[in-house]
């Protein structure tokens, strides 16, 4: 993808949010009428400033287009050295899905359990070759996250729902 | 006060408990402040039960001792591993990893540790020496005061954005969104929460620069990551090289300067602090090296890590003379002060001069001993960078996670942190200048409060700003500051047009 | 060395493991047991939620009790911040835990946010344990500026909506106090709500602002100072400390709010779970390190306790009357 092309998406990204969060603005419920300068003042102020340089971004690629048409328009493309793939996805994305995964485990399983799993999925994602060095990873690096956290600083981690909250609570 | 001040030093170093208590905390406060999860604050919190047991100055020595070096230890992991380990070193990730990636890990910890040193002691200094004149001035800044201030740090959007100046006003004006999020402190209304609980108190700043600058970098690396990685670790670790010292000591002695000041305003702190020095050393500096800056330039570490621990020094300057906390630790302070059946306050300086001594004599040397036992501690955390990526990634992601959940105990900063993620990835991918959005969620709250705030104490007069002379000096110095390259620019490109037809 | 190593964490694995295996069967029956034999409470860690960042008024109240607590119940306690909405946010946490009886919260503002409707559960998702403070607010000034009660009142009246009244937060107990004043008194004062009681307390010594509403106890260094004083007590009778301080009372106002600290927990516990814990609060809050906290900070100034009964009768009687301000306050 060209340079321009992603300018010209990104400055309609902006432009559209600005537009949502402008259609918002309004209906935010004023609690508290007796201040000269009202909530939703500054939000305006932001958003209206987002929209007009949004539009301005597209104008000003609009006219950097026309200018490199016009001496001569080939785009090097950066990002095209080969990459490892998993299921026909590239490893960053399937590194991403594995932490937003995580993320939801640890609201039902808690840390201890979503750390054992995350971990040794991870490493092995990212080139671990041995089985067994992965699980004594996973597991060393969670028991040393446990104790440091809520066993010696009494810093809670997240426990996890029914079955999962009694299990988390035998060890913290 | 000289006298008091031997009298301090000679009870630390001669009581086998305080120098107990003076070790503990520089290695509590090492370690736990290098931990993304633990901050300052935090760790004080802990410690504060353990206290109760010792005797008033024991136990000061260790909180202020704990506080002094965990000013400094953020910045390990926000070096090494582009996660602060603390707030306070949000903005040293911007220079700091880049120059560790670059192979100089030991070089910029080095640096990192002899700002931190500079700036603790020149904090300590003031401290000692000028407290009360110090909390003078900082009653005479009231919100129009904080407003200008936050302006001028707002203006150096113009350096932090390179080339594309639209891009880096876009990235400011997100990251003032982002802190508009949340209920508007001072009516209370809830704004843009999606009528969610979670959001009532607003986005944090932690999980943003997490995901922004962590995570998406995690998600970067684990690209190549089975390449096999090549040892980049620098094996010198020198803390002072003269060479870099010539460079970075105006933006050192600087940033000290700006960090105390900034820290003894209560409510604005460390962060804010360190964040306003880093837009002034860029704005201090040459045209041709403004865009070396979050590539890893010496200088953009030496103002972080000067004005943070200068800065927590100064959060105490209003604490011991006024019982006012000038900043989060500070007032978790004036707690553990309360505890002990004190009262901090300009009293403690007439009823127990020797205890407070005592703390300024301990402080201090806390920051000086950073120096000393620095070496070993460097040595091994510069190995980090050698870790193979499949060990060190996960840690990263769970650091990530932990560091945003404990920040405030909530599972929906999680989920923040992660969207942060994706979108510092995709952003970076396209070069955009991240830190601008961490310059306006820093600056926020600041700008927009305190400009409403300003207007509701001068019963709805606008012309408040200009009538104050501090607000009046710190408003002009910004607006010359954001025309000056711009107007130079212009002369500049008319010239070279002309040149360019001579010829 | 390494396969030293590798055994050492496999040993540590299997035992792991083998404690997974155990620790389920034994979830599984003190769950059952739970039901059965109430005195056992308390088994485990309890925690005890704040709404409020470390360092702040209701942080230290829970901090001053839980250190008492924690020798009386012979359990550690930990105190978890969860800063945000003004206790909302630890409310809602405390609410979505199990009625267990190891989760408690910690709050002053708990009729307030009921009253406003951001806290969703009020007191049909929570019972009120015990009060341990019945806070005392003073009406704060810069000594040079005025005189008297009556100075200040006669200064708001000759400037309609001119004097600025610091307070810390919004649609708080301070912002309710300045605003019943205003009404009591029948002047018009314009209300600034502050980021913290650092800003507030340097806005009115350094002449930023006209006077704040604060408790006795955080303005205790100032006033010992001569930095700022006190113009009126927010209280029926006058302050043993204060013999000279006139009340709101004396002068016909009918102001005699302030933060009430105390422990909510959440409904369902186990009426004997509630029944340990107020009497082992009661023992705390008698408790000559407790007490002594409380006169160094001016705290003991009213009488703060409150039994569940009691609290539970006061908390109603309080989220009915912040219901009617807060209509005409958001007005």
């Amino acid at each position: 993808m060209s340079n321009i092309k992603k300018d010209y998406i990104f400055y309609s990204i902006v432009i559209v949010f600005a537009m949502i969060f402008l259609t918002m603005t309004p209906q935010i419920k004023i609690t508290n009428a007796s201040f000269i300068i009202g909530p939703k003042t500054w939000p305006y102020t932001l958003l209206i400033l987002l929209l007009v340089l949004g539009a301005y971004g597209i104008i000003s690629s609009f006219f950097k287009s026309k200018k490199i048409q016009e001496t001569e328009a080939t785009e090097d493309n950066e990002d095209n050295e080969p990459e490892r793939r998993l299921f026909k996805l590239s490893i960053p994305i399937v590194c991403l899905i594995t932490v937003i995964l995580y993320v939801l485990l640890l609201s039902v399983f808690g840390f201890i359990l979503s750390s054992l799993i995350f971990l040794y999925g991870l490493s092995f994602l990212l080139g671990e070759k041995k089985q067994l060095n992965a699980i004594i990873f996973s597991i060393a690096t969670t028991t040393v996250f446990v104790f440091l956290f809520p066993v010696l600083l009494s810093i809670p981690l997240p426990r996890g729902m029914g079955v999962f909250r009694h299990f988390s609570l035998l060890f913290y | 006060m000289f006298e008091y001040l031997i009298t301090g030093l000679l009870n630390v170093l001669t009581d086998p408990m305080n120098i107990v208590m003076l070790l503990a905390a520089i290695f509590i406060g090492y370690i736990g402040g290098a931990i993304p999860g633990v901050s300052g604050t935090m760790l004080v919190v802990i410690m504060i039960p353990v206290t109760y047991t010792l005797e008033p100055e024991a136990a000061f020595i260790l909180l202020t001792g704990i506080y002094a070096i965990t000013s400094f230890s953020g910045a390990i992991s926000a070096i090494l591993l582009r996660t602060p380990g603390t707030p306070e070193a949000v903005v040293t990730t911007f220079d700091g990893y880049p120059m560790a990636q670059q192979g100089n890990a030991g070089r910029a910890l080095g640096i990192a540790i002899l700002c931190s040193v500079v700036g603790g002691v020149i904090g300590t200094l003031c401290l000692i020496t000028i407290t009360p004149a110090l909390a003078k001035i900082a009653l005479s800044f009231s919100s129009p005061e904080y407003f200008a201030l936050a302006v001028m740090g707002l203006t150096v959007v113009a350096s932090l954005s390179g080339k594309e100046l639209a891009k880096g006003l876009i990235g400011v004006l997100f990251g003032l969104m982002i802190a508009v999020i949340g209920m508007d402190p001072l009516t209370g209304t809830l704004r843009f929460t999606f009528g969610t609980t979670a959001l009532t108190s607003g986005i944090n700043l932690i999980p943003v620069i997490i995901g922004l600058f962590a995570l998406s970098e995690f998600l970067k690396k684990s690209r190549d990551s089975h390449v096999v990685q090549e040892a980049i670790s620098n094996v010198q670790t020198k803390i002072f090289e003269l060479e870099i010292f010539k460079k970075i000591y105006s933006t050192m002695a600087r940033s000290s300067i700006i960090g105390v000041f900034i820290g003894i305003l209560p409510g604005v702190g460390a962060t804010t602090a360190s964040m306003l020095s880093y837009s002034e050393t860029v704005r201090w500096s040459k045209e041709k090296e403004k865009a070396t800056y979050g590539k890893g330039n010496p200088k953009g570490i030496a103002a972080s890590e000067a004005s943070n621990n200068a800065a927590a020094m100064g959060t105490l300057v209003p604490l011991l003379s006024l019982g006012i906390p000038g900043g989060a630790t500070a007032a978790v302070l004036l707690g553990a002060f309360i505890l002990h059946g004190m009262q901090p306050g300009p009293m403690l300086f007439k009823t127990e001069p020797e205890l407070m001594y005592t703390i300024f004599a301990a402080l201090l040397l806390a920051n000086i001993a950073m120096l000393i036992v620095s070496k070993p501690f460097i040595k091994i955390f510069q190995r980090v960078v050698n870790i193979p990526y499949y060990v060190l990634g996960p840690l990263i992601v769970v650091f990530c996670v932990i560091g945003t959940y404990t920040v405030r105990n909530n599972y929906t900063d999680i989920l923040i942190m992660v969207l942060f993620g994706i979108l510092g990835y995709t952003l970076e991918k396209y070069r955009f200048p991240l830190a601008t959005i961490i310059l306006g969620v820093v600056l926020g709250p600041l700008t927009e409060s305190e400009f409403r705030r300003s207007v509701e104490m001068a019963n709805g007069d606008f012309s408040v700003f200009f009538t104050r002379p501090i607000s009046l000096t710190l408003l002009i110095i910004s607006a010359l500051m954001l025309f000056y390259p711009m107007i130079n620019d212009y002369f500049k490109k008319r010239k070279l047009k002309n040149t360019d037809i001579a010829v | 060395m390494k396969k030293l190593m590798g055994s050492i964490l496999l040993v540590g694995l299997v035992s792991i493991l083998a404690a997974c295996g155990g620790g389920s069967e034994q979830s599984g029956g003190s769950s059952d047991e739970g039901v059965a034999a109430e005195t056992t409470y308390p088994e485990r860690n309890i925690e005890i939620l704040v709404g409020h960042g470390a360092g702040g008024g209701t942080d230290m109240f829970t901090r001053a009790v839980t250190k008492e607590l924690e020798g009386i119940l012979d359990v550690n306690i930990n105190v978890v911040n969860q800063e945000g909405g003004a206790g909302v946010i630890a409310a809602k946490n405390a609410f979505n835990a199990p009625a267990d009886g190891y989760t408690l919260v910690g709050d002053a503002a708990f009729p307030i946010t009921t009253a406003a409707g951001t806290n969703e559960q009020g007191l049909e998702g929570f019972i009120p344990v015990a009060r341990f403070q019945s806070d005392t607010y003073g009406l704060w000034v810069d000594p040079a500026k005025y005189e008297s009660i009556d100075d200040f009142i006669q200064a708001a009246k000759d400037n309609p909506g001119k004097l600025t009244i610091g307070g810390t937060g919004s649609m708080g107990m301070d912002e309710i106090t300045v605003f019943l004043l205003g009404q009591a008194a029948e002047v018009d004062i314009s209300f600034v709500p502050m980021s913290g009681s650092g800003e507030m307390h340097a806005g009115v010594i350094g002449g930023h602002l006209d006077a704040m509403v604060d408790e006795f106890g955080p303005t205790k260094a100032l006033y010992e100072d001569g930095s700022v004083k006190p113009l009126v007590a927010f209280s029926e009778e006058k302050l043993e400390q204060f013999p000279d301080l006139p009340t709101t009372v004396e002068k016909g106002w009918d102001l005699t709010d302030g933060n009430e600290r105390g422990f909510y927990i959440k409904t369902g516990t186990d009426p004997e779970i509630i029944k340990v814990l107020e009497d082992a609060m009661k023992t705390a809050y008698d408790s000559e390190e407790y007490q002594k906290y409380e006169e160094e900070n001016y705290l003991h100034l009213r009488e703060g306790w409150l039994n569940s009964e009691e609290f539970t009768a006061r908390t109603e009687e309080l989220i009915e009357k912040y219901t009617g301000v807060m209509a005409k306050l958001q007005k």
